[in-house]
């Protein structure tokens, strides 16, 4: 059951690594904000997931457990309104949006 | 809404003692009546959002499965050749049949999660996304979350 639950949980934190380490290539591999964000934000959100899962396989009593769940809740809850604001301000301020995406139509 | 609040304060804290205790009732109820002053909180909206709790479940466990799989897209764009090249990000307007404020809030956060599209804004009866390629752009059409959405804000 120990040998198990290592497996199992080395296999989500280790996931969840990779994952952060696409999206900091990505961050870097992107020209433009409205693309960065994309990467940087999103598959950071999956990431922590996965390493809070991973995380709760290596604890034992319940405490830690449900802190880790919570914290989970939270990231995914902050982490889509802070990259919201931060495309909302790009597409407010820019002047040459054209240039960098089509736009159908602005709000 | 108080009992959620108390077993938060409770799982913060980690042991059950008096002070414990003491502290926390008194810290929910002045936060409870802040809430019904100013958040618009009340026992029949409790009731409301409680038997919706099934279904935000399956929607949840439903935006973790397509997270995933737009993940896997999103890891293969970022280690092709040349991600510049291969990306067309657009900003589309999506029209939404969403009523209240809550049920949109929650789609656009959803899009949002979902890698490959981000709501730029949130209008009266759409939602405008920036999208970084066809593929995010289909998946915003027919998406099965909405629909999702649609029945949980029935009734509310």
């Amino acid at each position: 059951m120990e040998l198990f639950k290592l497996i199992v949980g080395s296999v989500f934190i280790f996931t969840g690594l990779f994952i952060f380490g696409v999206a900091t290539i990505g961050l870097f591999r992107f020209r433009y904000v409205l693309n960065r964000i994309h990467v940087a934000a999103k598959c950071d959100s999956l990431a922590a997931l996965f390493v809070c899962v991973g995380l709760m396989f290596f604890s034992s009593s319940p405490g830690p457990i449900i802190k880790l769940a919570v914290i989970a809740c939270f990231i995914w809850l902050t982490n889509p309104v802070a990259s919201h604001l931060v495309s909302k301000i790009e597409v407010e301020t820019n002047e040459n949006l054209e240039d960098e995406c089509k736009v159908e139509e602005l709000p | 809404m108080p009992i959620l609040l108390f077993l938060l304060w409770l799982v913060f804290n980690e042991r059950i003692t008096a002070d414990v205790i003491i502290t926390g009732v008194i810290a929910v109820l002045i936060l409870t009546w802040f809430l019904s002053r100013f958040g618009g909180w009340s026992l029949k909206r409790d009731g409301q959002f409680a038997a919706r709790i099934p279904a935000f479940i399956g929607f949840v466990i439903n935006l973790i499965i397509e997270m995933c799989i737009a993940n896997i897209h999103m890891i293969a764009l970022v280690l092709s050749d040349k991600p510049n090249e291969s990306i067309r990000p657009a900003i589309v307007k999506h029209k939404t049949p969403l009523k209240t404020s809550v049920g949109r809030v929650a789609l656009a956060n959803s899009i949002t999660l979902t890698p490959g599209t981000i709501t730029v804004d949130v209008g009266d009866n759409c939602v405008y996304v920036h999208a970084i390629d066809e593929r995010a752009r289909k998946s915003l059409e027919n998406s099965s979350l909405e629909n999702k959405l649609i029945n949980m804000e029935k009734g509310l």
